[in-house]
């Protein structure tokens, strides 16, 4: 007997494809419209399920774009902390489509907002990014974020694929349009409900909003190439009066659409599925921390696995992987003129000294 | 300076205790390398009131090629717990000079990437150099001084008594003293590299000061400022009351140090009006 499925290869086959018996073995991805080579910056940006993604490509070799380098005098243990290297440019989360949009806008001037500065006890934080760093000054502010847009412009021009994770499709505007990573008052600033309003976004509104953000890309590096992801991480809290869960539901449907949206219409646009990697029912819930909301570091390397298998080549990667490693070890040692370990080092031997000098 | 022999330095504080009962201190300084300012003010003028543990006796093992093994574990020990060496004396009232030399460290040369920052209500930074956010500075400095801030506030958890803070001496302006003096010991290719212009160093030197200010204000302990006739009118340090280096305070330096805890409110409440009165 003959059917429309009789002949399906085994992905298409819930039973046959790899993963429901061994959720290690799920991979559902067929195929890339792209490959990565280790020799192309790839830049990343997104909700906070990017960092995973960011730091992984940086782990495994890949040439992670980073255009806001953190300052020499930084440690390079405190870098992370500062927010340096998270994403290729110091943005904090960028958790919706039209924050990626606005973010490109006012980076090349485009978009001036209302919103300066935010209040936060003695200090003032960034409302477009309030949990990157605070600020004793607005010039301060002012001339952080100079570098930061500066950062953004040299990603976008040299960059030559992004990875975007859509995060979220509830968040507060500004009277202008200004759209904020986190409401006003939760990190910073005073909620003003005359001036703050909630903005839910639906498929045409997401798709648009990546597109004009794409098309910033495009024009200053027409060759760029895109890979959306959407995070499984479900939404701390829904500022709609319904259940955070079926409002996490809701939000990711739109995300996953208008991702598939945007992929089916562009060939130089991918979509991965790391999203589907975690809900999985395969994994049986097992990717997801104790608080049923952080993806395990499991299920991060589950992804990755499947990312660098797809996009890189599984030789490629354990090359690559194998240089890291080399890499590592042959940073030991050595204090370089300059450093704060070299002048450790002397003003160290110039206390020890102190002791046996005679006085003056 | 208290003599602490290393041998009894790994024995548990319960045996110390009965071993060598804890002897009995009016003032106590717990400090480094800056204690030595007062350690030789004392060698001029004694005064048996005050001992002094320089916790930078006990020497790292690349130092030491004379040190036991034995002995530098006890002493590494010692250096990173050192409960059963307080243990072993019984103050009135505890004055750390502990630390002090981390702006030193982190800002006495010119990084690679020469930087400014702006200090709470200070706004001007200098031209042609990356300017760095107070934040990213101030994280740096936490992260480099919190072995120093757990030993300060060990002291007044552990005997429970007033402890002054002393602040370190600040900078000098000086670049041709900071070359002279670095020279003769560092070698001229030290004393040859670029210097930090003075106002960021000063600068490092406030954010340091108010890091401990608050740390201490937070565990019950009076930071105390330099002595205000050792600052130019910059708040440098002034030539008369700088050492054979770059860091540290003179005799002369450690005389007014001296003189300020003895005179200080709570010396004197705790020991009494006689504070004042030298007794050698």
């Amino acid at each position: 007997m003959s059917h429309p499925y009789a002949d399906i290869p085994d992905y298409r086959h819930w039973r046959r494809a790899p993963g429901a018996a061994d959720p290690g073995n799920l991979d559902p991805v067929v195929a890339t419209k792209f490959a990565i080579t280790p020799e192309e910056p790839v830049a990343s940006a997104g909700s906070c399920f990017a960092q995973h993604v960011s730091e992984h490509l940086r782990r495994c070799g890949l040439n992670s774009l980073v255009t806001e380098k953190a300052p020499d005098f930084v440690f390079p243990r405190l870098r992370q902390q500062l927010q340096y290297g998270v994403f290729t440019t110091r943005s904090g989360n960028v958790y919706t489509a039209r924050q990626l949009r606005q973010l490109f806008d006012r980076a090349y001037g485009r978009f001036e907002p209302e919103a300066v500065a935010w209040e936060a006890g003695d200090e003032l934080v960034d409302p477009f990014r309030p949990n990157v760093s605070r600020y004793v000054s607005e010039s301060e502010l002012l001339a952080d974020r100079e570098r930061h847009f500066a950062a953004v412009r040299a990603m976008v021009e040299t960059l030559d694929i992004f990875v975007f994770t859509l995060g979220l499709t509830e968040t507060w505007a500004d009277r202008d349009g200004a759209v904020f990573p986190l409401a006003p008052g939760v990190a910073g600033g005073d909620f003003d409900a005359t001036r703050h309003h909630l903005l839910t976004l639906g498929v045409d509104e997401v798709v648009d909003d990546m597109r004009a953000a794409i098309a910033t890309i495009r024009t200053h590096n027409p060759a760029a190439k895109v890979i959306l992801t959407v995070s499984p991480v479900p939404l701390m809290a829904t500022a709609l009066d319904r259940h955070v869960l079926t409002s996490t539901t809701h939000s990711k449907a739109i995300l996953r659409v208008a991702a598939q949206t945007l992929a089916d219409a562009d060939p130089l646009i991918d979509y991965f599925p790391s999203y589907e990697i975690i809900t999985a029912p395969h994994t049986r819930g097992s990717y997801y921390a104790e608080d049923a909301r952080e993806v395990t570091p499991l299920g991060v390397a589950h992804v990755m696995r499947v990312f660098l298998k797809h996009y890189v080549g599984e030789t490629t990667a354990e090359t690559l992987a194998a240089k890291v490693a080399k890499g590592h070890a042959r940073k030991k040692g050595g204090k370089r003129p300059g450093s704060v370990e070299s002048a450790k080092h002397i003003i160290d031997a110039i206390c020890d000294e102190d002791a046996l000098r005679d006085v003056r | 300076m208290l003599p602490w022999p290393a041998r009894y330095h790994h024995l548990p504080r319960f045996v110390l205790r009965g071993l060598v009962p804890p002897r009995k201190v009016p003032i106590l300084i717990v400090g480094m390398s800056h204690t030595n300012a007062v350690a030789h003010a004392l060698d001029h003028t004694p005064d048996r009131r005050f001992g002094i543990i320089n916790l930078r006796q006990v020497k790292v093992p690349e130092d030491t090629a004379e040190m036991t093994a034995k002995e530098t574990r006890a002493s590494l020990r010692i250096r990173r717990r050192p409960i059963p060496l307080f243990a072993r004396f019984a103050p009135t009232v505890v004055v750390s000079m502990v630390g002090g030399a981390n702006h030193h460290m982190l800002g006495l040369f010119e990084h690679a990437e020469p930087f400014d920052f702006e200090m709470p209500g200070a706004p001007d930074v200098l031209p042609g150099r990356r300017r760095l956010t107070y934040a990213e500075v101030r994280a740096v400095f936490e992260f480099h001084v919190h072995n120093s801030l757990d030993t300060i506030a060990l002291l007044r958890r552990y005997y429970g008594k007033p402890v002054l803070h002393i602040s370190a001496p600040p900078p000098t302006s000086d670049e041709a003293h900071i070359r002279r003096t670095l020279a003769p010991t560092r070698g001229d290719a030290v004393a040859r590299q670029p210097l930090t212009p003075a106002p960021i160093r000063m600068k490092m030197y406030l954010l340091q000061n108010q890091i401990l200010r608050e740390h201490c204000a937070a565990n019950d302990i009076t930071f105390v400022e330099p002595p205000a006739e050792a600052l130019d009118d910059d708040g440098f340090l002034a030539e008369p009351y700088r050492s054979f280096d770059p860091v540290h305070g003179n005799v002369t330096y450690g005389q007014l140090v001296i003189r300020d805890i003895l005179r200080h409110p709570v010396t004197v409440a705790a020991l009494g009006p006689s504070a004042n009165e030298a007794t050698p």
